[in-house]
């Protein structure tokens, strides 16, 4: 009785200081929230409503910048292509990234070094990654690829010059850079998995891929989960790469929503264009996250 | 069918031997219990008789067939894990169904055998939920479950008790020996608690260091140990032991050859008050009382001897001896009849006069 009263605050004190308190004390954090994401957000909404080109003033317009995108062919391009990247980059990275880890969970001293080297790639700038790619996948022989594949009687291949090559060559650098990392969250995973599952496992006659479906991946599948949405965050907005190798290019084959937003925004003044664009790209990844969740969260095994 | 025959097993790990050339035969429809201290190599021999550990040399067989190379699942037989070792992502009935998926049993005769084992240990309430939301016990039962599923010919139990508490372990006991007996498979159980050994195995092989020390029924185990190791390991508290010679007034004739050690049990001692306890063929010790426990029907006094060597003595309460003090000074004696010798390689030896004779 006595215990439970004086856990309680006195009534005279339920004023001023101690109801604002708290306010105060998340204020700091709501006010970066606010200035930086939440008034942008907002700002970006009212500005896809106008026409402006960062200089003159600002014309409202109404729908019409929404209204010339839906009826844009190049638009509808531009979205098929990032729904096309994103799709390929999450599901060949995290396949990629299960057979890594597999392959080393055993520490031995091997699998130690390839984890050390597929895991490189992520400390190197994503520019410079750009650069060195942009030669290697050069279209004449001058690039490494065409040049080791020529001796097998195979190509030229126009790696970024191939309309129907390019978008692939770009998640083959994405897949490069991130499936050292993937596959290194995976393997700790892996590694959580105890040995006794496995041994009442063999004791049960599992087949190896029975094991691998019905123990090994749903055990780890809160990782994967938070893996797979944490790709397709970074799918869509893929810009660095496609800025130096591509430029959208060819026809438009490798243009995506982050890259054209700054292309219409900062290179052809569109403000309010871009703006458009940036409602939509919010819209899709909530839209596809909320999907994402709905779909797969009862698979998911938290511990 | 369930019949398992070691023979030769070794096993060690680099330079450390953890089994050294052991035999054993562990009979069909047995409750043989392998009981021993940690470390002693108990459960590396079950997890070689299961396959999940390879033995370095001999050999084994399951059923008089030589399991060399055989995978675990094909070995006719089911374990049961001291932590259970539950499917943390199945329901129960996918834990218990795994098994028989995985040998391609139609889903009607899968049902059918769930429906009938969960009725057995009494899980049909629980079918649906996953393991984190049941009890210790009830995950137990799904272990069982689990295994008795298969209908193996030899169910082989880690420890299975010794998560779960006091109270619920005694129940499940009981409930492990009416399912032996209603399966009538070969159970072989491993355990460090002699008291499970003891109260469980139809058969008990007491294991020290890799090596088995005796094998023998509970009965037999109690009252006839082999040597030093087997008084001491079972019995709470443990046989006293005395070297011969802490003994002055050591009294009954004629002693066997070869005797080191002598032992009693501690309720066979009989406390006499007035010191020197009655007279015939025995051994009269005199000693101090300096401990004193409630066991509930039973007092344990610990003793001291005159040369200051601890015994343990247990008496009936209620009785004119139950309400010693500390400091008392008492008289024990032991009946001749309930002395045990062993030598000096802690063998037990037999006096002449009643060699074999197994009256108690």
């Amino acid at each position: 009785m006595e215990r439970s009263v004086r856990l309680k605050p006195r009534n005279g004190e339920r004023t001023g200081w101690s109801m604002a308190r708290p306010y105060i004390l998340v204020l700091p954090a709501i006010a970066i929230l606010a200035v930086f994401y939440i008034y942008p957000i907002f700002y970006n909404v009212y500005l896809s409503f106008h026409s402006w080109n960062m200089r003159g003033s600002m014309k409202f317009i109404g729908l019409q910048n929404y209204l010339e995108l839906f009826k844009s062919a190049d638009f509808r391009q531009i979205i098929m292509n990032t729904l096309v990247y994103m799709l390929m980059n999450v599901s060949l990275t995290v396949v990629l990234a299960i057979a890594l880890a597999m392959f080393l969970r055993k520490s031995t001293l091997i699998s130690r070094f390839i984890q050390t080297l597929s895991f490189t790639p992520n400390i190197i700038s994503l520019v410079s990654i750009s650069m060195i790619w942009s030669w290697l996948m050069t279209a004449d022989e001058s690039g490494l690829f065409n040049y080791v594949l020529s001796f097998l009687g195979l190509g030229p291949f126009g790696w970024l010059s191939d309309k129907h090559l390019a978008l692939f060559s770009l998640v083959l650098v994405a897949i490069w850079k991130s499936v050292g990392l993937n596959a290194l969250i995976i393997t700790s995973s892996l590694g959580s998995i105890p040995d006794y599952l496995y041994e009442a496992a063999r004791l049960d006659n599992a087949s190896k891929s029975a094991t691998f479906f019905s123990i090994t991946l749903k055990m780890i599948s809160p990782t994967l989960f938070f893996l797979i949405l944490m790709n397709i965050i970074s799918s869509f907005e893929v810009f660095e790469t496609i800025n130096v190798m591509t430029q959208g290019g060819p026809d438009n084959a490798t243009n995506t929503l982050v890259f054209s937003i700054y292309k219409q925004g900062f290179e052809y003044y569109r403000i309010g264009y871009a703006s458009a664009m940036a409602v939509i790209l919010m819209i899709m990844i909530g839209l596809i996250t909320v999907f994402y969740f709905k779909a797969l969260e009862k698979n998911v095994h938290y511990r | 069918m369930g019949e398992i025959r070691l023979e030769n097993v070794d096993k060690s790990y680099g330079d450390k031997e953890i089994i050294k050339s052991l035999s054993l035969t562990i009979e069909d429809g047995s409750f043989t219990v392998l009981v021993g201290p940690s470390g002693c190599g108990k459960s590396t021999i079950l997890r070689i008789i299961a396959g999940l550990e390879k033995k370095t040399g001999g050999n084994v067989f399951i059923g008089n067939k030589n399991v060399e190379g055989v995978e675990p699942g094909k070995r006719n037989l089911a374990m049961v894990f001291q932590n259970y070792a539950l499917y943390p992502t199945m329901t129960v009935r996918q834990n218990i169904e795994f098994g028989l998926k995985n040998i391609k049993i139609p889903k009607q005769e899968r049902d059918r055998l769930i429906d009938e084992v969960t009725g057995i240990v009494g899980l049909t309430a629980h079918l649906e939920k996953k393991p984190q939301f049941l009890s210790g016990g009830e995950r137990q039962r799904v272990a069982l479950a689990r295994a008795m599923v298969k209908k193996p010919a030899v169910f082989l139990m880690d420890e299975p008790l010794s998560n779960l508490d006091a109270k619920l372990r005694q129940q499940l006991r009981l409930e492990l020996i009416e399912l032996h007996n209603r399966l009538g498979a070969t159970f072989l159980y491993v355990t460090h608690d002699q008291v499970e050994a003891m109260s469980m195995g139809t058969k008990i092989v007491l294991m020290d260091n890799g090596r088995i020390m005796q094998e023998d029924t509970a009965h037999d185990i109690y009252n006839y140990p082999k040597n030093v190791f087997s008084s001491k390991f079972i019995g709470s508290p443990p046989m006293n032991v005395l070297e011969l010679g802490e003994l002055s007034e050591y009294l009954p004739t004629p002693l066997p050859a070869g005797v080191k050690f002598v032992g009693f049990r501690p309720e066979k001692a009989k406390i006499a008050e007035n010191r020197r306890g009655s007279g015939g063929d025995g051994l009269s010790l005199e000693a101090t009382v300096t401990g004193r426990e409630m066991l509930g029907s039973e007092i344990l006094y610990s003793v001291e001897l005159t040369n200051k060597r601890k015994l343990a003595v247990k008496v009936m309460d209620d009785t004119e001896i139950s309400q010693l003090e500390y400091g008392t000074q008492i008289g024990l004696f032991i009946s001749s009849r309930h002395i045990i010798f062993f030598n000096d390689a802690e063998e037990r030896v037999t006096a002449p006069y009643r060699a074999e004779s197994k009256v108690i």
